[in-house]
């Protein structure tokens, strides 16, 4: 009887996946970014606007629109591309909260029981994400050393995915302070690379590595005279990279 | 039997998805849930009354065969 149930809860589940076309699109767009077939995710994405902005508006448009912009930048950031516009990001999400926040209100003042008023947020991610704003605004040191360990300590809470996009903005801020010749950071970039190879989180889904991280790990921890890290990290690469070539190998055969 | 989840859940569901449903559950190659299955999806549309539903008669339809081959009576 457990499996029948199972079998009803997997129709309801695949008939609601089924109706509703945009989820559909979103997941197979994510599917395409997660298995870097690129060029389909951009053909994906380009008709998928196109089609939101062609139906009626309806509850979660917004929420598409936002997640679609979402998965675009995500991509140009895993490609270290930064070309589009993040601005309609927060535009999208923005109008998808407040209509919520709106419905909230009406349930709160509808309701009997007083109890519907927002509580403060107690997510780890939440708090996380507010570091990496405040840090992104703050910029300084202090900050970034406070924030990151805090990350360190809670990291093991994280699931991977949130981990390696909140790490990829502590690089991206490291990189900011060095083009503004903030040197100390070379050590903070080698930590949090050290840090996302401990984590798994550095590697792409396929166990390949971005040559821009490799570029960098080299260029800092020759910077920073650790020759010795240089070296031994470069002849680990080379075994990973072996490993998978030979493992492909044998797939293709 | 009219308080098991699967049951309510059947109850709920059209046409579409008992097709839909029927197919998972012929893959699915579980004897016992076919049988039950088929039994239900003839009486709940039909809207039988509750005797078909208890559990002695749906456990007696399921082992009916089985239960005869042996010489078992069941009441």
């Amino acid at each position: 009887m457990n499996d029948g149930v199972k079998l009803c809860e997997w129709v309801i589940i695949k008939q609601d996946i089924e109706n509703d076309k945009f989820k559909q699109q979103i997941i197979l767009a994510d599917y395409y970014q997660k298995h870097q077939l690129n060029k389909y995710f951009n053909q994906h994405i380009n008709s998928i606007k196109e089609e939101i902005r062609l139906n009626k508006e309806n509850r979660n448009t917004y929420y598409y629109l936002y997640k679609l912009e979402y998965l675009v930048i995500e991509q140009e950031l895993i490609t270290n591309l930064r070309k589009i516009n993040y601005s309609k990001l927060s535009t999208y999400l923005n109008i998808f909260y407040e209509i919520e926040q709106l419905k909230i209100k009406c349930v709160t003042i509808t309701s009997l029981h007083n109890d519907l008023q927002l509580l403060p947020l107690k997510s780890i991610l939440y708090e996380q994400y507010h570091n990496c704003y405040t840090l992104l605004k703050s910029e300084t040191e202090e900050e970034y050393i406070k924030f990151w360990n805090e990350l360190v300590l809670v990291a093991e809470s994280i699931e991977k995915a949130d981990l390696g996009l909140i790490v990829n903005i502590f690089y991206s801020f490291c990189i900011s302070q060095l083009n503004k010749n903030n040197i100390v950071f070379y050590e903070h970039l080698l930590n949090a690379y050290i840090f996302s190879l401990e984590n798994n989180i550095l590697f792409e889904d396929n166990d390949l590595l971005l040559p821009s991280h490799f570029k960098n790990i080299i260029t800092i921890s020759l910077r920073l005279n650790k020759l010795d890290y240089a070296y031994e990290f470069e002849i680990n690469i080379k075994t990973i990279f072996l490993k998978i070539t030979k493992k492909m190998f044998i797939t293709i055969t | 039997m009219k308080k098991s989840k699967f049951f309510e859940l059947l109850s709920s569901f059209n046409k579409k998805q008992l097709q839909e449903l029927s197919k998972l559950i012929k893959n699915n190659e579980e004897e016992n849930l076919i049988g039950l299955f088929n039994y239900l999806s003839i009486h709940i549309p039909s809207k039988s009354n509750d005797t078909v539903f208890s559990r002695e008669a749906v456990l007696r339809n399921l082992y009916k065969n089985k239960l005869d081959e042996k010489n078992y009576k069941i009441y």
